[in-house]
């Protein structure tokens, strides 16, 4: 009978079950498709740059990051236990150093990054970057550039470059190499002092054999976090430095933070808004009732079954909104996954120009939809704590003299 | 029974001596403001005394918490308002059932005396209605088998015919008339109207919250 009541209040007075239901859809609709794209545009952008290039975790000799020299390289065979961490995907180790590339009459400073040209992961990277010419291939000594060093020293394929550096524990480091092809690393920086080869060659060149400067960490999961624990653990922290993309890129993890911030900021005006609305109608409510429960009280009906009628009023509509919402999101979300919003114009440059993709996917994370739909429950259940203070203290006198 | 309002009291009754014996039907009688609504409240329980007690049956009502008080006018008293206060949501058969069902009466109990009330107050064929669908006469006659259904030990009137016209007045009066004879249902209740007080069987009358006369006819 209780919940007979409360079904039968429901459509007692249509128009505004229908409102009140439809601010919740709204807000979860709104709150969940915000936070879907916030949250993949972010997972993309990390799998991007992090993902890709730098590597959620990162090993290097202790102090490298601090002090990019080739003295602080470690030995590869040092890192070959962490092969049977079943938490890791893959290790691809780099080498990276400075030089002076000369090519006729210019001479620039640029950095040297020496990849294992064999791992798929690198191959994936390095590939969609290349612009001109070939891939780097096994046993050759070609150098792929950055688009903008091509430009500054004027260089077409098949030129070769001189460097000239420092190697390992203050020997001289040479050599010669012909450029195999152009890339286009997305930032202009990176562009501009760019050089790519072999894993081989680096360590030929820097004189430092079967020796590495980075180790990038793939981890099994999205979980990068189990990873790094799990590594750290493993390595002697006064030879290595263990690192999370948090650590090497503390501008972007603030960028996230900060956007976050602004979404939650919006957020927390939309459940003011949501909250507000349904006070409004929970007051009318209680108001309209008001007589009605001084009646029941007085007929001999008890506040705790009122109270219950109540409750099931409001959880039948919140529960409905909230279902509803997420009916009319999800396909949303899930089709914008699948085939994601592309950023055009001067949107596209410029997020491009940070080394995005200009495509926003939204994340399909159900925790999303889940924390948004439990907000949203939770604002209504706390509006109608009115309600039942009102029913607490009726007295069924006062109520029906009104 | 002082009623405060702001820094004003006022004394809505006064020295009230009253004993309602099983089966009579009482009218109160007084004029506007004389205390008759907060008479029946303090025997229904609805409102309490600053001084005195209220005794039912064996029960000092003026002793209990407030659950156990609504128990009891679940119990033992049926209410019939001068606005009918039926449950806008609930027919006309669910209205008179509902007290029934909040007594956690079977089933079968509960419909056939639903049906015996409404057919006691001829309202047979109107049983499937909501109060929005009847008219203020045909809406008293439900809350007349609502105030019924828990077969309470009396029934409490506060001015039952003031929204009707004299005709369906003069056919709730007889239905409630009926059923005091036949039923022996005890009943109290307060009106204005003449013809109303005209078929009470003891009359009480009030004046300034004191009670001036008590005569039975
Ligand atoms: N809640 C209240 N607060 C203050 N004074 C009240 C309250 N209820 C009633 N009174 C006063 O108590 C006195 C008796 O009121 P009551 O309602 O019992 O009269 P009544 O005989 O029912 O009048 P009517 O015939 O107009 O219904 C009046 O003077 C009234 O103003
Ligand atoms: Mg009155």
């Amino acid at each position: 009978m209780e919940f007979k009541l409360a079904w039968r209040n429901i459509f007692r007075n249509k128009r505004r079950s229908i409102i009140t239901i439809s601010s919740i859809i709204f807000a979860v609709i709104f709150s969940v498709t915000m936070r879907s794209l916030q949250n993949g545009a972010y997972d993309n952008m990390l799998k991007n740059i992090v993902g890709n290039y730098l590597g959620y975790i990162q090993i290097h000799y202790k102090g490298f990051w601090k002090e990019k020299t080739i003295d602080n390289s470690y030995y590869i065979k040092d890192l070959d236990s962490l092969n049977n961490d079943p938490t890791l995907a893959y290790i691809n180790h780099r080498v990276e150093g400075f030089a002076l590339a000369s090519h006729e009459k210019e001479s620039k400073p640029v950095v040297i990054l020496g990849i294992n040209q064999t791992a798929k992961s690198e191959q994936a990277q390095i590939k969609n970057s290349l612009i001109d010419g070939s891939f780097l291939y096994n046993e050759s000594n070609g150098i792929l550039i950055g688009k903008g060093l091509q430009k500054i020293m004027n260089i077409t394929i098949g030129d070769s470059l001189i460097f000239l550096s420092q190697g390992f524990q203050g020997s001289i480091a040479s050599g010669i190499y012909p450029v195999v092809g152009i890339v286009d690393l997305k930032t202009p920086d990176l562009n501009k002092r760019s050089v790519i080869m072999s894993l081989n060659n680096a360590q030929d060149f820097f004189g430092i054999y079967h020796m590495a400067s980075s180790a990038i960490i793939g981890p099994k999961n999205e979980k990068w976090e189990k990873t790094e624990k799990s590594i750290s653990n493993q390595l002697d922290s006064s030879k290595f430095e263990v690192m999370n993309w948090q650590q090497m890129l503390p501008e972007l993890k603030q960028l996230i933070d900060v956007d976050r911030a602004g979404g939650t900021f919006v957020l927390i005006i939309l459940y003011s808004i949501l909250t507000f609305s349904l006070f409004g109608t929970v007051l009318m409510l209680a108001e309209e009732r008001n007589f009605e429960f001084g009646v029941l009280v007085a007929i001999g009906m008890r506040k705790s079954i009122i109270t219950r009628i109540s409750l099931y009023e409001t959880l039948i509509m919140s529960v409905a909104g909230v279902i509803l919402g997420l009916i009319c999101v999800i396909p949303v979300v899930t089709y914008f996954h699948f085939f994601p919003i592309n950023l055009s114009g001067q949107m596209q440059e410029v997020v491009e120009q940070f080394g995005f993709e200009a495509i926003i996917p939204t994340s399909l994370d159900p925790w999303i939809s889940l924390t948004q739909a439990i907000i949203v429950f939770t604002i209504t259940l706390v509006v109608n704590l009115y309600t039942l203070i009102k029913i607490k203290n009726i007295q069924p006198t006062k109520a029906m003299r009104a | 029974m002082t009623y405060q309002s702001g820094d004003i009291k006022v004394q809505a009754l006064q020295n009230i001596d009253l004993t309602i014996n099983p089966g009579e039907f009482t009218a109160i009688v007084g004029p506007s403001g004389s205390g008759k609504t907060t008479l029946l409240n303090i025997i229904g329980g609805l409102d309490s005394p600053t001084k005195g007690s209220v005794k039912i049956n064996d029960t000092y009502i003026t002793q209990l918490h407030e659950d156990e008080l609504i128990d009891f006018r679940l119990h033992n008293i049926g209410f019939i308002f001068q606005s009918y206060n039926l449950i806008p949501v609930l027919t006309a058969k669910e209205n008179v059932e509902f007290l029934m069902l909040l007594q956690n009466r079977e089933e079968e109990f509960r419909s056939e005396r639903t049906l015996k009330l409404l057919k006691a107050v001829g309202l047979e064929d109107q049983i499937y209605k909501r109060p929005n669908e009847m008219s203020g006469g045909q809406q008293q006659r439900v809350a007349v088998a609502r105030a019924l259904a828990s077969k309470p030990s009396f029934i409490l009137a506060d001015e039952p015919t003031a929204n009707l016209d004299s005709k369906s007045s003069e056919n709730l009066l007889n239905i409630m008339q009926k059923l005091n004879k036949n039923e022996k249902t005890t009943f109290i209740f307060s009106t204005h109207d003449q013809r109303v007080i005209n078929k009470a069987n003891r009359i009480v009358t009030i004046e300034d919250g004191k009670i001036i006369s008590d005569t039975s006819q």
